[in-house]
């Protein structure tokens, strides 16, 4: 498995690409811009996008849909039944799909937006909004941070320390950093073990 | 991608080595000698090192000058005088790490993770390091000069006499940081983010 992280400088979102060794069919998380960078690192690997996994539904993470339509005849995964204008395969908590070769956990963790997901990769989790490198995602009102809590807790946190965390914005990390230096996490004074 | 791969020793979970089934912890002290001559194989003769995996490795005088290093994993790993000079380390995690008298000179380092390190001693001079974890370090007489750290992540570290001087410091977290002898000389600390309410806002 290879993933290349890409970065939209307008916006400050990641997206991801993630594809066999050598080319072939490969997947696109959260298309926030297609541009000529990201074509290229494509294309460069002889990459075939077959599917796009959306995190949660907010514009500034979906916006390239209709671009990369237009190139690539993919489908669009995500939790809600339209994205971008698209009609999408719904997923939803606990499914598990196969695509390129990989298979792909999902679970659904609600807070950030009703419909957040995230996708499991071996020990990879592309986490979109709901947990970055030291934050947790922003929520609305404190009703829906301890929705966010709850979930982190009872989903995320159950996971093996070395798992990867590949989020929406900012830099990776890793499971057992976010347990000891997640600054949201501690100051909610959950339990993080 | 490293392997993910655990360990075939019962409660370990540590990724393993390849081509072994343990990992570098639980390694036969050939084994050991193998994988580190496979390593220092690969730094000698290829220009792309990629999915290496040596998680508790020991390196002492590592040379690396004009390598690509991608997706690799060296989490709880010690350097001691190593230097890193025009490298690119890419996707590369270097967590709970121990630096002491390093230097990453024009390297250029993106999406790597060094969260939970000892940074002693360390030159990162001239680099680019956009994109980078260095959550809660300990970071003490080092520097971080010249260099694009733009949205590099700082927070919950203890900076000690480091300097960060003349470097792009948009959109960097000190968020939690403690700090002794700090210098932000010629950068550009108003674009930071010192507090959550900060990130927040922006």
């Amino acid at each position: 498995m290879r993933i290349y992280p890409h970065f939209n400088a307008k916006g400050a979102e990641n997206s991801y690409l993630i594809g066999p060794d050598e080319g072939g069919d490969a997947i696109l998380i959260d298309p926030a811009d297609i541009d000529t960078e990201l074509i290229g690192l494509i294309e460069s690997h002889h990459y075939n996008i077959v599917a796009c996994l959306i995190t949660h539904g907010h514009r500034r993470h979906t916006a390239g849909i209709p671009k990369l339509m237009k190139i690539y005849d993919a489908r669009i995964y995500a939790a809600s039944p339209r994205i971008a204008g698209y009609d999408t395969v719904q997923l939803s908590d606990g499914d598990s799909v196969e695509i390129a070769g990989f298979e792909i956990k999902v679970r659904s963790l609600p807070g950030h937006s009703p419909d957040s997901l995230i996708y499991m990769i071996g020990k990879t989790v592309f986490t979109g909004d709901v947990l970055s490198a030291g934050r947790i995602g922003t929520t609305k009102n404190n009703a829906e941070k301890q929705i966010l809590l709850y979930n982190l807790i009872n989903t995320m946190m159950r996971m093996d320390d070395n798992s990867l965390i590949y989020p929406g914005h900012g830099a990776a990390t890793k499971l057992r950093t976010e347990r000891i230096f997640n600054y949201s996490l501690l100051e909610s004074e959950v339990k993080l073990y | 991608m490293f392997s993910f791969r655990e360990c075939s020793v019962p409660g370990c979970r540590t990724y393993v080595s390849l081509p072994y089934s343990v990992c570098y912890h639980h390694a036969t002290d050939e084994q050991k000698r193998k994988i580190e001559k496979a390593l220092e194989e690969k730094l000698s003769n290829d220009q792309i090192i990629r999915d290496v995996t040596i998680i508790g490795g020991a390196f002492r005088d590592l040379k690396v000058e004009g390598k690509v290093l991608k997706a690799s994993n060296f989490a709880f790993s010690v350097f001691m005088d190593c230097t890193f000079t025009e490298t690119k380390i890419i996707n590369c995690f270097f967590d709970f790490c121990i630096f002491i008298r390093c230097s990453f000179i024009s390297s250029n380092i993106r999406y790597s993770v060094f969260s939970g390190s000892t940074i002693r001693n360390c030159r990162f001079n001239d680099d680019v390091m956009i994109h980078s974890n260095f959550m809660g370090i300990d970071s003490i007489d080092s520097s971080y000069d010249q260099c694009d750290l733009y949205y590099s992540n700082f927070s919950m570290s203890k900076l000690i006499r480091t300097s960060f001087e003349d470097s792009n410091l948009k959109r960097v977290n000190y968020n939690a940081c403690l700090t002794k002898d700090v210098s932000f000389r010629y950068s550009n600390p108003e674009e930071a983010f010192f507090s959550q309410d900060q990130e927040d806002v922006r």
